[in-house]
């Protein structure tokens, strides 16, 4: 007996007028993700969605924002950890047989929270040893560089400028070394800019659906909280989840099988160090691989050109889906990731339409 | 809304819950996840390695001090390297967690799966200060809606419509005390009389202080597994027959008019929607006759009543007077939170998974001196939101077919 | 010597301080501005319910669209909902005092505020004063911020 194939119909992307709230701005997305689907609300059995409290400045946001994204009698669910992991929710209830037609949504509104979401993200350092030392999400990213770079500081640092030219439209290399440091090593411009924008994807079954690219494989894994016990560079997880999702979408090499891959590079080094685990080249070689410039990696810009807070990565599954409804590859694959350093890695395939 | 059945059934092997109390006296927040993820592992015969997947309940943050505890927990549960996601639905947060758990196993995807929340209400002060900040920042923010003035609004308004008084409110206090004393988890246990409930101080009319929920700690887990994975010699599985969650308008301005159904705010619409899909599932026609016994989320007398009404118990606006009669009592026809229920212990990010957790006791014959006799069908419920989001659980003795 | 040895527990105070800058859609900034500069309330329709929505929203979760259509709503109403208030909450009030939601005429939802001018000195007494169904005079204070709390209720005496 086969499980239902879960597909995604519709995509959906706002990003916010300077009068759009939080809540409009979750509303366009949504309903383009419909219209762009062929249904309407009455449709949808499920809503999951990505809301973060302190990203929103609000103690329960999903009471406010599940209407706008669809929820008024459904059934809702907020998977608060992670974008990715909303992802990976609703692709499970449609493989459960539970629900046939899901709206998935994430956000993140920058200018709802004064200073950024810098502020709140620094709360979830762990409160008795962390939180004190001054951890940030800033920080941890650049302890995260700084090992990546260690290892061959000239290149290495070459490599990431040349990751943010490449990701970020209308940047040069030596703007990018030039630009301020802002917590060693990483420079301003190697630091991913936070803009508003809300995100949905509409997820069904295969057999309701024909001609949609599919979700095919979603795979995800945790890493320790503390940052200090982490793996910042082998990313050993990433390497997991990326397995998982190989395994269910039935991707054999990815390095050949693969058509673009759209990952979260919060920094240039979040993306070197993803190469090697999602299989796009050795890890022994993803210096080099950097400084020759793989167009198929974020060719639709990275999050380095500026990314939602929280719910921000989910572009990367917009992405993907574009390329495979273009059809010039088999599998367009998805890196998501949240909390310090990436602790939380998703990986999801979409497979085009045959 | 379809209603496909899911393709592998799913069944509790393994639950587990720290003993409720007052926040300051409880551990940390990461021992109280352990001290339950062990409890539950313990009685399912299984190992953290043997676990596939974790699903964390984790409700507001600023109720136990630290944003995104999910980060902070992974390392506590032995979870590095495991798929791991957190689940936040406000108070309904414990039984979405385990609806998520069921998602993962009926996917196909995983056969053993650990579902573990805790929480330390008052490590920030007083929760009803956090409970102003759900509310709308711009219509509601500086008003005094909280929890409690939500449901004394409700409260009010099932007044007007069916007359229901303060003593039969004080009567469902009092039959929740009582089972709680029989109840070794229950945070508050002492027997309280329908005298004391009614001179009790009023919070905001008419709900007074023993009409309420604690605001309490503590940890609770559940172990989920395919059927396959079931293992007969060690575990005794209760099965999740249905499972369902609806969500109203958060507007409570806009639910006074009388819906489809004949409901208004006075009433729990969205139970009843989320009730009827869980035992269309479950096979359930006539709830008075097949359910021996329901755990429902209520954190105040008054929610109870309404409860009962929503999940097909009594016709709408006639409970008040049954639960002055004992029709749910411990030792009545159908016993309503045996356990104490919400009025006894309030850990409000697995509140709901409390609920069902005992629900899997009683189905088990393991709920020791508030175990219902010969329960074979028990309803779990959770509740959150502006009492927008619900959630009902149908546990069986009995494998669905 | 005490044989009994209870060991102080060791405490961390953290103090949250995160500010949130919440833009409004246009149809809550109108309603806001209005009320402040104009001092008029206004409701806004739903084209496929036709539910007129106070306080006016951008959008109509039931039927998922946009809103249009503005409505002045009358400065009278009905009492739906209401609770006396015995609890202090940090940054409220100082109790008692009656919260209530308001239908106006003209709309089909409640609005939240403070309901004024019942004797609340004894909790019960106050909630005996209420009746669902009430007529309740809408009122205006005389200094205004563009907040909800800029109006008030009365009973209609």
């Amino acid at each position: 007996m086969s499980a239902p194939r879960a597909v995604i119909t519709g995509i959906g992307e706002a990003a916010a007028a300077p009068d759009d709230s939080l809540e409009t701005m979750i509303f366009r997305a949504a309903t383009a993700a419909l219209t762009d689907g062929g249904r309407v609300r009455a449709d949808l059995d499920g809503i999951v969605l990505a809301a973060s409290d302190q990203t929103d400045g609000r103690a329960i946001s999903s009471m406010l924002t599940a209407g706008p994204a669809g929820a008024y009698l459904n059934d809702e669910i907020n998977v608060a950890s992670s974008p990715g992991h909303a992802l990976a929710l609703g692709y499970m209830q449609i493989l459960a047989g539970t629900h046939r037609c899901v709206l998935v949504s994430s956000w993140g509104k920058s200018s709802e929270a004064v200073g950024g979401s810098a502020p709140a993200e620094r709360l979830s350092a762990e409160p008795f040893f962390e939180r004190d030392g001054g951890l940030s999400d800033l920080g941890a990213a650049a302890m995260q560089a700084g090992v990546n770079r260690s290892r061959d500081p000239e290149r290495a640092a070459a490599a990431a400028a040349a990751v943010v030219a490449k990701n970020r439209p209308g940047t040069t290399a030596a703007e990018v070394v030039a630009s301020a440091l802002v917590a060693t090593p990483l420079h301003e411009l190697e630091v991913a800019p936070e803009v508003d924008r809300s995100f949905s994807v509409l997820l069904e079954r295969a057999a309701d659906f024909a001609g949609a690219p599919a979700l095919a494989g979603v795979g995800w894994r945790s890493d320790l909280g503390r940052v200090g016990e982490r793996d910042l560079v082998g990313l050993p997880h990433l390497t997991a989840a990326a397995a998982d999702a190989y395994a269910r979408a039935g991707v054999a090499d990815p390095g050949a099988e693969v058509g673009s891959w759209h990952l979260h590079d919060y920094t240039p080094d979040a993306e070197i160090l993803a190469y090697g685990p999602l299989g796009i080249c050795a890890a022994a070689e993803a210096f080099d691989h950097a400084l020759r410039g793989d167009d198929r990696v974020n060719p639709d810009g990275g999050s380095l050109a500026g990314v939602a807070p929280f719910g921000g990565p989910m572009r990367t599954v917009i992405e993907a889906v574009r390329r495979a409804r273009e059809g010039r590859a088999r599998f367009s694959v998805a890196q998501l990731s949240t909390g310090f350093a990436g602790q939380f890695q998703t990986v999801a395939v979409v497979e085009a339409a045959a | 809304m379809s209603a496909p059945r899911p393709t592998r059934p799913v069944a509790a092997v393994g639950v587990g819950q720290t003993p409720f109390g007052p926040t300051r006296e409880a551990p940390t927040y990461v021992e109280l996840l352990q001290r339950a993820a062990a409890q539950a592992l313990e009685s399912a015969a299984l190992s953290i390695d043997d676990i596939d997947a974790i699903v964390l309940a984790l409700a507001p943050e600023s109720l136990m001090g630290v944003p995104h505890a999910e980060r902070w927990c992974v390392e506590y549960l032995g979870a590095a390297m495991k798929p791991v996601l957190r689940i936040q639905t406000g108070g309904a947060t414990g039984l979405s967690a385990v609806e998520a758990g069921y998602t993962h196993v009926a996917s196909g995807l995983y056969d053993r799966v650990l579902v573990v929340g805790a929480d330390r209400v008052r490590e920030s002060g007083d929760a009803q200060k956090i409970f102003n900040k759900i509310w709308d920042p711009f219509y509601e923010r500086g008003l005094p809606l909280t929890t409690i003035t939500m449901i004394a609004m409700s409260a009010v308004r099932y007044m007007h419509n069916f007359g229901m008084t303060e003593e039969q409110m004080a009567r469902v206090s009092q039959k929740a005390h009582h089972n709680g004393v029989l109840n070794p988890n229950a945070h508050i246990r002492r027997e309280v009389t329908i005298e004391e409930v009614l001179e009790s101080r009023y919070l905001a009319w008419p709900l007074k202080l023993l009409d309420a929920c604690p605001q309490s700690a503590g940890g609770c887990a559940v172990v989920l597994s395919s059927a396959d994975a079931v293992d007969r010699k060690s575990q005794d599985p209760a099965w999740i027959s249905g499972h369902s969650m609806a969500g109203e308008s958060y507007y409570i301005g806009d639910r006074l008019e009388l819906s489809e159904r004949g409901y208004d705010y006075g009433d729990a619409e969205a139970l009843a929607a989320a009730a009827e899909h869980a035992y269309a599932m479950a096979g359930i026609t006539d709830p008075a006759a097949q359910i021996d016994a329901v755990e429902t989320y209520a954190s105040f007398s008054p929610v109870e009543i309404h409860n009962a009404e929503a999940l097909g118990l009594a016709e709408r606006g006639t409970a008040g007077p049954m639960f002055e009669e004992g029709r749910f009592d411990l030792d009545g026809e159908i016993p309503i939170n045996p356990s104490g229920g919400v009025i006894c212990t309030n850990p409000i990010s697995v509140t709901a998974m409390v609920r069902f957790v005992e629900a899997v006791l009683q189905v088990q014959g393991k709920a020791g001196p508030h175990q219902v006799e010969g329960a074979k069908t028990v309803v779990a419920t959770g509740a959150g939101g502006s009492h927008q989001f619900f959630n009902v659980s149908v546990v069986t003795s009995e494998e669905p077919n | 010597m005490s044989t009994t040895t209870q060991t102080e527990p060791f405490v961390i105070d953290q103090h949250w301080d995160l500010t949130y800058s919440h833009t409004a859609d246009p149809v809550t900034a109108t309603f806001l501005r209005t009320l402040r500069d104009e001092g008029r309330l206004l409701g806004i329709r739903c084209p496929v319910c036709e539910r007129v929505l106070a306080p006016p929203r951008p959008i109509c979760d039931r039927d998922f669209c946009e809103t249009e259509g503005w409505v002045d709503l009358e400065l009278e109403g009905t009492l739906e909902l209401f609770t006396v208030m015995n609890l202090q909450i940090a940054g409220l009030p100082e109790p008692p005092y009656v919260l209530a939601y308001v239908t106006p005429v003209g709309a089909d939802t409640a609005i939240a505020g403070f309901l004024d001018g019942v004797d609340v000195t004894s909790v019960q007494a106050a909630a005996g004063e209420l009746k669902l169904g009430a007529p309740v005079s809408i009122k205006l204070r005389d200094e205004r911020q563009g907040r909800i709390s800029d109006l008030y209720f009365e009973l209609d005496r």
